[in-house]
């Protein structure tokens, strides 16, 4: 989603891109390993920095990703904090309405995938970023963005596939434990 | 599993309250909206820091007055090694070399059969 904000007339420029991309902000904080919670607060010191520049950035989305993923950096090294983080639960998504089980199993799939390997698929989907500009952004090459982006949706699909996998061997197990046995069928 | 599947995801979104706390005081100035009830204690760290160090340094005795106290912690940054030493007083007579005596080796205590081919007896006492 792009913002576009008169930045030098409107001086509230910040809480535009607030309103678009805060939850995207929170997402990439949660693929970049932390916790909803400090996720809330790397996005709080990011805007608060945002807040006390003069000027709009000439880019200021980019600006304001690149700002929040190094401050998502610095704080989750703490130790403390990491240890703290394994007993977040909170889900990465809103609830759909109509969410299958499929789906659900697929946003847990992305929460386990590696952090180089998420981190690529949440800015290309849901911060709108070319392979060049994360590229830009990780200081990678876009091929090297793009590959990780493949591997990560590749992996993404085998294990559903080996969910759907056990969902129907599962399923066929209970179905067979249900059926009567041959002797008196 | 494709791109338009996942962007049908919607992101979780941030406490209601955020958004209140970073634009809170936007209304009267640019600044972040830090509470106000917050007492800032950054300015007083390096007095906090000289204090705690004339405490170490300057040991108070028993109430006594701080020139009779004599220094609890010695810095060594001649041998390269830049160690700092505390002392603990309670040990200081056993430490000192002067308070030592060696009775022993105490000539008019001597028990030994063995004298001396020097022509005096062995009194090795440190205290002077």
């Amino acid at each position: 989603m792009k913002v576009t904000v008169n930045q030098n007339l409107n001086p509230h420029w910040c809480e535009a891109i607030y309103d678009a991309k805060a939850a995207e902000l929170v997402l990439y904080g949660r693929a970049l390993g932390l916790a909803h919670g400090e996720a809330e607060d790397v996005l709080q010191e990011t805007f608060m920095a945002l807040m006390q520049m003069p000027f709009a950035p000439q880019k200021p989305e980019h600006y304001c990703v690149r700002s929040f993923r190094n401050r998502a950096l610095n704080y989750r090294r703490s130790m403390w904090r990491r240890l703290t983080r394994e007993w977040e639960s909170l889900r990465w998504f809103e609830k759909l309405p109509d969410e299958s089980p499929e789906e659900r199993a697929a946003m847990k799939v992305l929460e386990e995938l590696p952090v180089d390997q998420r981190e690529v698929i949440v800015l290309k989907v849901w911060h709108g970023c070319t392979f060049e500009e994360i590229g830009g952004l990780l200081d990678i090459s876009p091929n090297t963005a793009a590959g990780r982006y493949r591997y990560g949706l590749q992996k993404m699909k085998l294990k559903l596939e080996g969910v759907a996998y056990e969902r129907d061997e599962r399923e066929s197990i209970a179905w067979l434990a249900t059926a009567p046995a041959v002797g008196r069928a | 599993m494709n791109e338009n599947q996942l962007r049908g995801w919607r992101p979780r979104r941030p406490s209601a309250g955020l958004k209140a706390r970073i634009f809170s005081g936007q209304g009267t100035a640019m600044s972040p909206a830090l509470p106000a009830t917050r007492w800032n204690w950054h300015p007083f760290a390096p007095a906090m820091a000289c204090m705690f160090f004339a405490v170490m340094v300057f040991h108070f005795n028993g109430g006594g007055s701080w020139r009779d106290s004599r220094p609890a912690l010695y810095a060594d940054f001649s041998s390269g090694s830049n160690t700092v030493t505390f002392s603990d007083r309670a040990q200081e007579v056993e430490n000192h070399l002067a308070g030592v005596t060696f009775d022993w080796t105490n000539g008019s205590v001597l028990k030994s059969s063995m004298r001396s081919h020097f022509g005096f007896g062995p009194s090795t006492n440190l205290s002077n």
